[in-house]
């Protein structure tokens, strides 16, 4: 079992929380632009990082709110919390 | 045994004679029912001083905006559940701030929504308490890590509670957890169980802490 840090609520109990997935996908512009296979790739596909990644959490049985880590896949390890919006400690994500 | 003052007891089906001496031969966890008027769920934008001013004119109170903190005044208890989110009580059945929290805040970007009736809340205190409390719960409910003027949003007994610890000037702690109405019969009974080792009773006194 996991201790993640809620960037409002601080170390809670993995039990608390739900996971969310790749973060930074953001929502084309135009999506009516966008051919089949991009529209396809922005609903459906996700990356598989072995080492850091950054995912979205939620704290759903706490103040609900959803945030990011950057979470080393091989060793469970959150490296970094941050609220929706702040920039990730890697940089701004492709 | 009925309970005074409240129409509807969230221990409505509970034998609350049915108290059981724990292994030290007393009852190291008491339960009781705390009688709350109106629950008001309160959203808005704490960074805007109007809304602040807004909340503070009927309610008396500053807004809570540190995380997991509670402000008692006067029977108004006004819970931190996220960072434009707080939960309100209030237990003086002459007092009703839901009308006044619309009127205060008209026209600002806002929600007050009555949580009445949804909700219950009861009181787990004595010796053992927080032993008990901590077999269903995994949050560090110890004075120095959980202080008064904290509350937690949690998992106790697989239902999402709101624990805020009531110290009494005795320096004994009451836990009060708020829970959805419709889990309290489940998570009474859990505790109940829970309980055995160290014993509880039914208490009807509605001693629920400071405010
Ligand atoms: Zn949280």
């Amino acid at each position: 079992m996991l201790s993640i840090d809620c960037p409002w609520c601080g170390s809670r109990d993995q039990s608390e929380f739900s996971y969310g997935g790749e973060a930074h996908i953001v929502r084309p512009k135009e999506p009516e632009k966008l051919s089949d296979e991009d529209w396809g790739d922005y609903l459906f596909n996700r990356k598989n990082t072995k080492g850091r990644f950054e995912e979205q959490w939620c704290h759903t049985a706490g103040c609900r709110r959803w945030f990011n880590a950057v979470r080393d896949s091989q060793s469970y390890k959150i490296e970094a919390v941050y609220k929706i919006g702040e920039q990730s400690p890697d940089g701004i994500p492709e | 045994m009925t309970i005074s003052g409240s129409k509807h007891s969230q221990f409505v089906g509970i034998d609350l004679d049915a108290s059981f001496k724990g292994i030290a031969g007393d009852y190291g966890v008491w339960f009781n029912e705390i009688s709350v008027t109106e629950f008001v769920n309160l959203r808005g934008d704490s960074t805007h001083s109007g809304f602040l001013t807004g909340v503070q004119r009927v309610t008396g109170v500053e807004l809570p905006v540190i995380p997991n903190t509670v402000v008692r005044s006067g029977g108004l208890s006004c819970h931190w559940l996220g960072p434009d989110e707080w939960l309100m009580t209030v237990k003086k059945p002459e007092v009703s701030i839901m009308q006044d929290l619309e009127d205060s805040l008209s026209g600002l970007h806002i929600a007050v929504t009555d949580l009445t009736g949804g909700q219950s809340l009861f009181g787990v205190g004595g010796r053992q308490s927080r032993d008990v409390l901590s077999a269903a719960c995994t949050l560090d409910l110890h004075a120095d890590a959980f202080a008064q003027g904290s509350c937690a949003q949690t998992i106790l007994a697989h239902s999402n509670v709101l624990i805020t610890p009531a110290f009494q000037s005795s320096g004994d702690c009451v836990f009060e957890v708020l829970v959805r109405r419709s889990y309290a019969d489940h998570l009474i009974r859990w505790l109940m169980d829970a309980a055995h080792e160290d014993g509880f009773e039914f208490r009807l006194d509605d001693n629920s802490g400071l405010d």
